[in-house]
């Protein structure tokens, strides 16, 4: 497999940026998984049986995975793992947009947030982007916090 | 790369059981699907709230119980299921449509919602729906007369 050669303090400021926006993405929800559970519902995506799991289980996906990129452990399987729940996330928001559904996104803040738009898409996929790249950069061993 | 993701899932699907099993207020692994459905359609509030809605005098005070409840709330119009049409009429000669109407029910949300869609469909919009039991409301000062 061929990776991609980033600078060491662009690998850095990418682990600690998407890092920090998972960890802090998920505070909200780890504390209020009932609120979590409603955005979840808004979509209209999830069957009843997974919501509540999904509500309880996510929130502590995100907290890991941003924790481990930010310690610089593990980093090829967190940025994998953020790669897949921002790419859910670019799926559910899109079929939100395309159905015409006007709701918050739950992204950070259960208690409303952004609403879903245009803009929101563009985010995910500046965040894609990054986890993309380090998913398939040489990641360094230097920089681990 | 697959023992990575195998650590990372596996902690935070242990750490996630965890936090909910000594949460005693977790919430239930199975959802009931139609309180969801009740909380986008209307708002949805617990006894604490209901209660200061009314201390606040933005709110007026429907009960929406079957029959004849031991314990009757002071101050409220009463819109039953079984009377819901004479009840509402009632009702009707002392509101405006803008008015907001705080619904209060025996906890069965089947019920309150059920109840909530008729006084929608008949143009009062402005519902406040209580999900709580009449203990929850009493325990969060609300008024009651036996």
């Amino acid at each position: 497999m061929r990776y991609l050669k980033l600078p060491d303090y662009i690998e850095l400021l990418l682990r600690l940026m998407l890092g920090g926006t998972f960890v802090y993405a998920s505070i909200d929800k780890i504390f209020h998984p009932g609120a979590f559970a409603l955005s979840i519902f808004h979509y209209k995506l999830v069957p009843g049986a997974l919501l509540h799991p999904l509500a309880i289980y996510l929130p502590y996906l995100e907290f890991f995975t941003g924790a481990a990129l930010i310690a610089g452990k593990y980093i090829k399987g967190a940025s994998m793992l953020i790669t897949l729940m921002i790419l859910m996330f670019i799926g559910a928001i899109s079929s939100a947009l395309f159905r015409d559904i006007d709701i918050s996104c739950g992204c950070f803040s259960t208690e409303g947030g952004h609403a879903i738009g245009l803009q929101l898409l563009f985010r995910d996929f500046v965040l894609l982007a990054g986890s993309t790249a380090l998913l398939f950069s040489k990641v360094s061993s230097r920089h681990r916090l | 790369m697959r023992k990575e993701l195998g650590i990372l899932l596996l902690i935070s699907l242990a750490v996630s059981m965890l936090a909910w099993a000594v949460n005693p207020d977790r919430l239930p692994l199975t959802a009931d699907i139609s309180s969801y459905e009740l909380e986008i359609n209307f708002d949805l509030v617990d006894a604490v709230d209901a209660v200061q809605m009314l201390n606040d005098n933005i709110v007026i005070l429907v009960d929406v119980r079957s029959g004849e409840p031991a314990l009757q709330l002071p101050g409220s119009f009463p819109v039953r299921q079984e009377s819901f049409d004479n009840d509402f009429r009632d009702l009707f000669e002392f509101i405006l449509p803008e008015d907001k109407l705080l619904l209060v029910g025996d906890g069965d949300l089947m019920i309150l919602s059920a109840i909530a869609e008729r006084v929608s469909e008949r143009g009062y919009k402005n519902l406040v729906l209580m999900r709580d039991d009449i203990s929850a409301w009493q325990q969060a000062g609300g008024e009651v007369r036996k």
